[in-house]
């Protein structure tokens, strides 16, 4: 059967063991993330509601209010029609009475003398006098009627459009005077009203979006998970065993950033070249080596591995690592202790953990390598009296 | 922290409180939601239906009656986790009947069953026995489906190693289980 096959039955196992496992190695992962992308919907889901509840409130005095605009738009606008209606009658009745006085009135006093030419220059005069009148008359009387419209648009009657038929007039006079009187008939009229913009622009009263502010990156809150985490591990601190000679180091346990992340054990050598040059052996009285291999042979961080079997047929798995790629980690979680102290005048350091059935890895440097070793805790003894046996310095 | 002191947290500080009760009982809901999640889905997958248990704790936090706070968590979180289930299975809309019946073993499985169990249950003694960091690369490699680079940066390893260390694990692993007269080793060559 297949590694892998062995393995992806790992994650189809019973429920107990899915637990104990859970238990022992508790998933680590980006909790923090996760609470912020939560808080977000949270904040966006809540910010939706609360605006369509607003939104429902202002729904009814948005509605009212409208009605009112519209109203009272309809309300001018009858208005403004009526007024510019009037304007226009009074305007007209205003034209037929001076049509009335400035019609020439027959003399017939004996003095009075029918020169027509005369008659029409002197009409000319006088009605460019009356037409300038009614005129200036009419021009106030539309702009009093305009200035008491608020909408729709004014109607006006501006000068310019006054004068150039009056111009038109004067210069046709003398050949043509009903023509004259015609075009001023025109212009007294109102021009037709521009076309009303049916629209109505209803202002919508801006509400002052409130943006929740920004939320500040706050940085993960390690202590809530050692909190939450039982601290049960309590890992020695380095051990720091005073380099009296070039050849010894001292290993040293470093602490995880934050809580819950794995503790590091490193090998801490000034010189990391190896003391001596000897082939790969691990051959220790009493012990007898079953499997040697190197491991990754490519690669700068390539070691050895011994499998060996003391006397009574236990297995120790051995690994001879270069210094420079020397690393171990254990989980903080779990209930690791380290120990430090010497076989042979040798730094060694322990990592175990408590309880029946336990393992434990033993660490020391042969002079060429850091060897770590791992095995039960109960055959702790044969593993040091095997390191005792196999230094070579 | 009880929960009146966690609604006391809250009214004090909403983000402050939530994030507190989010620590609080983001192993249990994980623990709940992996159960049934890990055969069907990834580690995405009970992230995303972690996110919304909570979001709908948080939504529905003042709704919630004093001293049942973890209870309804925990209804919450199953039914959650139900939902992804059948969501990533593709299955129909079930009653809870229904599912409770395609979880029943049959008689003829029994045997097989339990036997599966102790295979499980050695396999992960076995693990366990191989030291750090080698069985928690296995156990977040093969039951927490993580994949190298996230392995190598929770262990603060290059994901070189991790995938060095973890062919030498499993080839050591094989020789453990070999050694024991397991299912795997009856009749098979490693």
């Amino acid at each position: 059967m297949s590694d892998n096959r062995i393995l992806k039955s790992l994650h189809r196992t019973d429920e107990s063991t899915a637990n104990a496992i859970m238990q022992q190695y508790p998933a680590q992962w980006d909790m923090d993330k996760i609470f912020q992308k939560t808080y977000q919907k949270y904040l966006a889901q809540t910010k939706e509601k609360t605006q369509e509840e607003v939104f429902l409130e202002n729904e009814c005095e948005e509605a009212l209010k409208c009605r009112k605009e519209i109203s009272m738009a309809h309300r001018f606008r009858r208005v403004g029609s009526f007024a510019c209606c009037a304007a226009a009658y009074i305007g007209i009745f205003l034209f037929v009475l001076q049509m009335d006085d400035t019609a020439p009135h027959t003399d017939h006093s004996p003095n009075a003398t029918n020169n027509s030419d005369f008659n029409i220059l002197e009409v000319d005069s006088t009605e460019k006098a009356t037409t300038a009148a009614s005129d200036e008359q009419h021009k106030t009387e539309t702009q009093m009627t305009s200035t008491e419209q608020t909408d729709p648009p004014e109607t006006t009657i501006t000068s310019e459009a006054v004068t150039t038929p009056l111009e038109s007039s004067t210069e046709q006079s003398e050949q043509d005077a009903p023509n004259a009187i015609e075009t001023t008939e025109t212009t007294m009229l109102p021009e037709p009203l521009p076309p009303e913009s049916t629209e109505m622009e209803l202002t919508e009263p801006t509400e002052p979006v409130t943006v929740p502010p920004p939320m500040e990156s706050e940085p993960s809150d390690t202590t809530s998970f050692t909190e939450t985490i039982p601290t049960e591990t309590e890992a020695t601190t380095t051990t720091e065993a005073p380099p009296t000679e070039q050849a010894f180091g001292y290993f040293e346990v470093n602490e995880p950033a934050n809580p819950g992340e794995f503790y590091q054990i490193t090998y801490v050598r000034e010189n990391t070249e190896p003391v001596e040059e000897h082939e790969h052996s691990f051959a220790a009285e009493g012990f007898t080596v079953t499997e040697m291999r190197e491991l990754n042979p490519d690669f700068d961080f390539r070691s050895m591995y011994y499998t060996i079997e003391d006397e009574n047929g236990q297995h120790y798995a051995v690994e001879q690592m270069r210094y420079a790629y020397f690393g171990r980690g254990f989980n903080s979680t779990l209930n690791y202790q380290t120990r430090a102290y010497e076989i042979g005048g040798k730094p060694v350091l322990l990592l175990y953990r408590e309880g029946e059935g336990s393992v434990c890895t033993l660490m020391w440097d042969d002079g060429c390598h850091v060897c770590a070793m791992t095995s039960q805790l109960k055959d702790l003894d044969k593993m040091e009296l095997l390191v005792q046996s196999q230094i070579t310095y | 922290m009880t929960d009146r002191e966690l609604r006391e947290l809250v009214s004090a500080s909403q983000e402050d409180g939530f994030k507190t009760l989010f620590q609080q009982y983001q192993s249990y809901v994980y623990t709940i939601i992996w159960n049934k999640l890990r055969m069907v889905g990834t580690a995405e997958d009970a992230e995303e239906c972690i996110s919304d248990v909570f979001l709908q704790v948080f939504l529905h936090f003042d709704e919630i009656k004093e001293g049942s706070l973890q209870a309804y968590i925990g209804t919450v979180a199953k039914h959650k986790a139900i939902d992804y289930f059948r969501k990533l299975n593709n299955l129909s809309e079930t009653s809870d009947d229904q599912e409770e019946l395609l979880n029943i073993p049959s008689d003829e499985n029994i045997e097989h069953d339990v036997e599966a169990s102790l295979a499980n249950k050695l396999l992960y003694e076995k693990i366990g026995q191989l030291g750090e960091p080698d069985s928690s690369i296995l156990i977040l490699k093969y039951f927490y489906h993580r994949k190298s680079k996230d392995i190598a940066k929770q262990l603060q390893l290059t994901p070189i190693a991790v995938r060095v260390r973890l062919n030498r694990a499993l080839k050591k692993l094989r020789r453990l289980l070999t050694n024991e007269e397991t299912i795997w080793g009856r009749g098979d060559t490693p």
